[in-house]
């Protein structure tokens, strides 16, 4: 029961503070298995990306070039395998920030990488402030403990997401 | 449910969250990695203490782990 507590400190929302989340606006889902062979997804037990389910008029991602049924296989350098994931990248984020999206196109199913700002939504949510998102930004938050002189938090989470 | 002395001991570290699929990458790394758990590196990347979460006294010990190692 602690182990379960103790997770949700790690992970849960602190408090009702709002506060300025980047946000590409839009929704997304884990593919299903008949998508993840349609697409060819990589990925092994997890399957790599999110399926855009549907996207805000005028929104960051609309005007990037983002449609409906495209797959989002990477932010940056960060492989998403999960809405959890993507939250990450978004909650580590500053609104403003251009951002590289890789993505597997719906019906040619090419990958492209377009260039996103990223825009900017009020959360009620002041979640623990992780200031890096996945193993592909290890280095860089050791090479930031290494500039301030501390050490590195990880987090490990094994939430099925 | 959240421990105000786990949240504010973790504002001395560099804060990092490492899901699925990509834990067992550190766990490879780290082979006393626990999932679900924390970890705690030095800038080198080195292992410098652990906690599984488990336990009734799960979050008292980590606040003193993230005292004894800040």
């Amino acid at each position: 029961m602690m182990r379960f507590f103790f997770i949700a400190i790690l992970l849960l929302p602190q408090d009702s503070t709002p506060r300025k989340e980047a946000s590409l606006g839009l929704e997304t889902r884990a593919p299903t298995k008949a998508e993840a062979k349609e697409y060819s997804l990589p990925g092994g037990v997890k399957v790599q990306g999110q399926l855009v389910e549907s996207l805000g008029a005028g929104s960051p991602a609309e005007k990037a070039g983002i449609g409906k049924g495209d797959v989002i296989l990477k932010l940056n350098e960060n492989k998403i395998y999960s809405r959890d994931a993507f939250e990450d990248f978004l909650r580590v984020t500053k609104p403003g920030t251009e951002v590289k999206i890789l993505v597997k196109r719906a019906k040619t199913y090419k990958e492209e990488e377009l260039k996103v700002t990223l825009g900017e939504r009020e959360s009620k949510e002041r979640r623990i402030s992780w200031q890096y998102a996945s193993l592909e930004q290890l280095d860089a938050a050791l090479a930031q403990a290494k500039k301030d002189g501390k050490k590195v938090l990880v987090g490990i989470s094994g939430a099925e997401t | 449910m959240y421990d105000e002395k786990v949240i504010s001991g973790s504002e001395a570290f560099v804060r990092i969250i490492i899901r699925r699929p990509h834990a067992y990458q550190v766990k490879a790394k780290y082979k006393e990695a626990p999932i679900p758990g924390v970890l705690v590196l030095d800038a080198e990347g080195a292992l410098q203490g652990k906690h599984d979460l488990k336990g009734d006294k799960a979050a008292a010990e980590v606040v003193d782990l993230l005292k004894r190692l800040k």
